[in-house]
């Protein structure tokens, strides 16, 4: 019985985060591959789960039992399998189209939707369980503590299970099938283990649920397959699959092919916008005296490399490609063209993140051109910052050009546009003596180097060249090169600019990823816009003092209420929930920053970071089995976690002047180890502080559960969208030691008032 | 050099302050800057001759007045706009909204010139096509609220930047503030030819009413077929008999467009015509069409640069770019019926 309870908490974790993952994978899809609203889709997840959490102990802290428990299980499968269904209908049922950019009304309540039971169900299972627990071991103490650590656990194998090999091997409606029918196994377990509490109605309900669900799996393909149908309309789905970065759909239009990475149009095939294409390789080109080694960062199959060698002093092109699966993909489509690119010798493809190749990468080129063309997500601003533009300024001969693209609204000419544009601008500015701009409608490319050579092409040298290298015999060159190079663009950019000298984009502080959500959403939604933009005007010093002050009204609410002064235990678990989820942000933001975009590297570090809080869990669950003892430890460990808000960011600025990746790596885990450590260390203690004497445990780990989650929920929307990208990385570990600080003056206050009592006042 | 842009962004505070949210607006006072190179040209523009006889005041009132119950577009929704309505164009009553200005060198050769086209971007419009590349400001209205006032400095700024015309993208349902805009303008120094850049569906009425306002139309042919404007352009199944008569009476008015010494159009009409996938536009009859109703010389753009967006994966038949085999048919097409001035955007570089 007791294993079987332990099982039923490894089972919960792995599901949460199983479920999570399927769901944040078909999100990303959904909408058209814009991480911000994944980032709110967690966050509403983790808030539900707050909430479950919290209903949970109030309606089954004193009447929950195994019935109501398993019940529970039935309807987290019901609607674990419901959610794939919602994700694929409600653009369909809403009239929204495949490639319509979404507002954020729609992609709030969509996520909503589409996680709300899930979410909320799950968040009700953990206190239940400690319940159920304490009922049948009750003379156990921190109970919470090593279901916390069993969850936690379960997580971890989930976290790998499925980047490695779930995801991977199966659709995600198979997965999340097979998810249902071990929850529903596992409850069928517990039913004939305790048979003398279920009736025998109950038994066959649930044996027929779960015959149902393994019915259903046998058709889980064609299901599947019939609701991509559903999803992608009218279109002709070839290909569908989820790689380790991402899902690829390929859709066939009579004689082209789209590829849509992540839910948005990517490459059109045969027929790319060659325009487009030809201006990105053969204007650099043009201008170089005699281009021999390229650089292609994320773009060249499907025209780019075509073009490139055509070029025929061109020697060696290195083409960067992070996805193998895309590659895949275009092989597998068999276009001419891009078997001749991938074949040709002078091709070296290379799968590896571009940063990393850069870093690690021994040669000069004539020419770089980089294809991420958006700095809105954290991974790809690191193709947009100062220190990304030194790293290129080094790997380039000294007359070689660096070419770089922004996804820019010619038409749409805002203070948004103009911040982002700026904030990439300039950084470059300071390091490439000579910046030829060229705007178009959708993109803004800059074409940077030491040597002249981009200023000095015009349409005379242009043609000269391209007669040079035996191109073309045309004596003028089309319009739409033609009017890139018109002089008045120069004059245009540079009155565009100096209206306002805006924020460089840094690694340390990726400024260009808050004004590209910004741009995004004054265009889709102008009034969520206009509260983001509070956070540009508002100033570091001013951010703390709204801190205080609501930490302040939260004290005072709690005397004015006269709760118990040991519930002001919640507001320590609420930032450390905080503290926890920041800083395994910033560990994961900061090892893409310093060696670049490793897979397997991030999925370890968040299973470190998990592994810590098991480990902290446990330990914590020891240390509280005496209330005064417990009530030392958290000062001790809140002490330990302000040490580590100075401590960190010092170890990370440190890393970065380490040569060895093997020392960075050790590093990183180790900060991921220790934050977890301290935030899993800290939820059993708090359980015990809360109850005083008490045993109402189911009550104590509802509430604290659930502000441990809000905490999370807080720092996933804040510190990836708002604090690092508006106040940078050591402004971020500012925040959090003055969060805690904070925090910890409240601790104190109820460690005096609780002192000697048993919780009361 | 440095100190002469600190002194134009000083001067340009004070319009900076009224469109802060425009960098663009940073021109706007470089009409006293170095920037204009603007070359002296003898053209007049055709609205002097009706401010001097105080009719474009008169023509922007009966204008202004249509949208009682308005009738400027071929929808003829009959809104009362002067009390706030929205017809079927979204455009929130009588209040203009601009997305954004600026000199443009990406339009037309003979419009940009050396000092680029002075395009003013209007957002909302009538026509709503599914697969609308700018949907951000025709179907969803971003811009910011402008006074007439404003869109006459907008105007002048343009012109002291050296533009060589003011293009109006997507005026029909904000003809009024156009006109109104212009009269002001023209009072405080605006000489340079107003660019009237339309999806060509407009009423012959209102047309006339800008008969001697307007020097250059520049007006779309989209499709050929009335089946497909029903179908791509919510219901506007009327395009193709409306947009015929549209364009006859534009060329009625301001001829074929020629360029002056400088290679630079200041008059005429230039027709626009996007070629797109499984013939859904009817190239080939458009060219049939305006080889056989206007002189051979009319100048035509056809352009190459269709792609799938915004609503366009609803519909398989464009959900693709466009073919090389596709344009080139339309160009030959041109060709052989002796049309002579084809501003040819080429599919490929190297064709």
């Amino acid at each position: 019985m007791r294993s079987l309870l332990q099982l039923f908490a490894l089972i919960m974790g792995f599901s949460g985060q199983v479920a999570q993952m399927v769901l944040v994978r078909e999100f990303l899809v959904f909408v058209l591959g814009q991480e911000f609203y994944v980032g709110i889709l967690l966050s509403n997840w983790l808030l539900l789960e707050a909430i479950g959490s919290m209903i949970s102990s109030k309606i089954f802290g004193k009447h929950g039992d195994f019935r109501t428990f398993i019940i529970l299980h039935i309807i987290f499968s019901f609607f674990l399998v419901v959610s794939i269904l919602k994700v694929r209908c409600l653009k369909v049922a809403f009239g929204v189209s495949i490639g319509e950019p979404l507002t954020f009304t729609f992609s709030f309540f969509s996520s909503l939707i589409l996680v709300f039971f899930v979410s909320l169900i799950h968040g009700m299972l953990f206190p239940f369980l400690c319940k159920l627990f304490s009922d049948d071991f009750a003379q156990e103490s921190s109970i919470s503590g090593k279901i916390y650590a069993l969850e936690t656990i379960g997580t971890v194998i989930a976290g790998i299970f499925l980047s490695f090999f779930l995801l991977l091997y199966l659709n995600p409606l198979t997965i999340v099938l097979f998810l249902s029918i071990i929850n529903l196994l596992a409850s069928i377990l517990l039913v004939e283990l305790l048979r003398e509490r279920f009736s025998k109605a109950f038994k066959m309900v649930l044996w027929g649920i779960f015959i149902l669900f393994f019915f259903l799996i046998a058709f889980s393909g064609t299901l599947h397959r019939g609701l991509l149908k559903v999803q992608w309309k009218d279109l002709n789905l070839v290909h569908y699959e989820n790689s380790k970065y991402g899902n690829l759909s390929v859709a066939r239009v009579e004689d082209q092919y789209i590829i849509f990475q992540n839910g948005f149009p990517s490459y059109f095939l045969p027929y790319p916008d060659m325009t487009e294409i030809e201006e990105l390789v053969h204007i650099p080109l043009l201008s170089h005296k005699e281009p021999k080694d390229i650089l292609l960062l994320g773009f060249g199959p499907g025209g780019g490399i075509t073009e490139v060698l055509r070029h025929k002093s061109v020697k060696s092109v290195d083409y960067v490609e992070l996805d193998p699966a895309l590659i895949k993909v275009f092989q597998k489509l068999k276009m001419d063209m891009t078997e001749l690119e991938l074949s040709n010798p002078k091709v070296n493809v290379n799968y590896i993140d571009g940063r990393l190749f850069l870093k690690e990468t021994g040669k000069r080129y004539d020419l770089i051109l980089s294809g991420i063309k958006s700095p809105s997500t954290l991974s790809s601003n690191r193709f947009f910052t100062k220190e990304f533009f030194e790293m290129v300024r080094e790997r380039l001969k000294p007359d070689g050009i660096f070419l770089l693209g922004i996804n820019f609204s010619f038409r749409y000419s805002v203070e948004e546009n103009l911040k982002l544009i700026g904030s990439v601008y300039y950084p470059i500015e300071t390091i490439f003596e000579h910046v030829r701009v060229l705007p178009k409608e959708k993109v803004i490319v800059l074409l940077c180097s030491r040597s002249d050579s981009v200023i000095k092409l015009d349409r005379e040298l242009l043609i000269q060249r391209l007669k040079e290298r035996k191109l073309t015999e045309i004596e003028s060159i089309p319009r739409y090169v033609e009017e890139r190079l018109h002089a008045g663009w120069r004059r245009w950019f540079q009155f565009f600019l100096k209206a306002e000298k805006g924020q460089e984009n840094r690694d340390t502080r990726p400024i260009a990823v808050f004004y590209s959500i910004l741009l995004d959403q004054s265009i889709v939604s102008p009034k969520f816009a206009k509260f983001l933009k509070i956070f540009d005007s508002v100033s570091f010093r001013g951010l703390i003092i709204i801190l205080i002050f609501l930490i302040a009204s939260v004290l005072l609410s709690f005397f004015i209420f006269k709760k118990r002064p040991s519930h002001l235990i919640n507001i320590p678990i609420v930032t450390t929930g905080f503290y926890g989820m920041a800083v395994e942000l910033l560990v994961i933001f900061s090892f893409q920053s310093l060696l670049g975009y490793v897979y397997h590297w991030i999925a370890i570090l968040t299973s470190i970071y998990m592994l810590g809080c098991a480990t902290g869990a446990h330990l914590g669950s020891i240390s509280s089995s005496d209330l005064l003892k417990a009530r030392k430890s958290f000062l001790f460990v809140e002490i330990l976690i302000i040490a580590s808000c100075i401590l960190f960011p010092l170890v990370i600025s440190k890393s970065g002047g380490l040569r060895s990746a093997i020392s960075i790596n050790l590093l990183l885990s180790s900060i991921s180890f220790f934050s977890g450590l301290l935030t899993g260390y800290e939820f059993p203690l708090a359980v015990r502080i809360y109850l005083g004497q008490q045993r109402e445990i189911e009550y104590a780990t509802g509430i604290l559960y659930g502000s441990d989650l809000l905490g999370g929920f807080l720092a996933g929307f804040f510190t990836g969208f708002i604090l690092l990208p508006v106040f940078g990385l050591e402004k971020t570990f500012l925040f959090l030691l003055s969060l805690k600080l904070a925090s910890l003056a409240t601790y104190v206050i109820q460690f005096i008032f609780t002192k000697g009592t048993n919780g009361e006042r | 050099m440095e100190r002469g842009r600190r002194a134009f962004l000083l001067t340009s505070a004070k319009f900076l302050f009224l469109f802060a949210s425009f960098p663009s607006t940073l021109f706007a006072s470089s009409r006293r800057s170095s920037y204009s190179q603007r070359e002296e040209s003898t053209f007049r523009p055709s609205y002097l001759n009706l401010l001097a006889k105080g009719e474009l005041r008169l023509r922007g009132e009966i204008l202004w007045e249509m949208m009682g119950s308005c009738e400027l577009c071929p929808r003829m929704c009959g809104v009362n706009r002067l009390k706030g309505k929205s017809g079927f164009c979204k455009a929130p009553g009588d209040t203009l909204y601009v997305s954004g200005f600026h000199p443009h060198f990406g339009e037309e050769r003979p419009l940009v010139g050396y000092g680029g086209s002075g395009t003013i971007f209007f957002t909302h419009c009538n026509l709503r096509c599914l697969f609308c590349q700018n949907w951000e400001i025709s179907h969803l209205g971003r811009g910011r609220k402008t006074s007439i006032e404003e869109l006459s400095e907008m105007m002048l700024s343009l012109q002291g930047m050296g533009c060589h015309n003011i293009n109006i993208v997507t005026p029909t349902h904000y003809s009024p503030h156009l006109v109104k805009a212009v009269e002001i303008a023209a009072r405080k120094g605006l000489r340079i030819p107003v660019v009237y850049n339309t999806s060509g569906w407009e009423r012959l009425e209102i047309l006339k009413i800008l008969d001697g306002i307007v020097d250059i139309y520049l007006p779309d042919f989209k499709y050929w077929e009335s089946e497909k404007a029903q179908k791509y352009s919510q219901g506007a199944h009327d395009y193709p008999e409306v947009t015929k008569l549209a364009i006859l009476e534009m060329h009625r008015q301001v001829g074929v467009a020629k360029p002056d010494r400088d290679g630079i159009i200041r008059r005429g009409l230039i027709i626009r015509h996007l070629v797109m996938p499984n013939d859904v536009a009817g190239s080939e009859r458009v060219m049939e069409w305006i080889a056989k109703n206007l002189p051979k010389d009319t100048y035509i753009n056809i352009m190459s640069q269709y792609t799938p967006y915004y609503k366009a994966f609803d519909f398989p038949e464009i959900s693709r770019r466009i073919t090389r085999e596709e344009y080139e048919r339309v160009v030959r097409k041109a060709k052989s019926l002796g049309l002579t001035n084809l501003d040819i955007q080429g599919y490929r570089w190297f064709m």
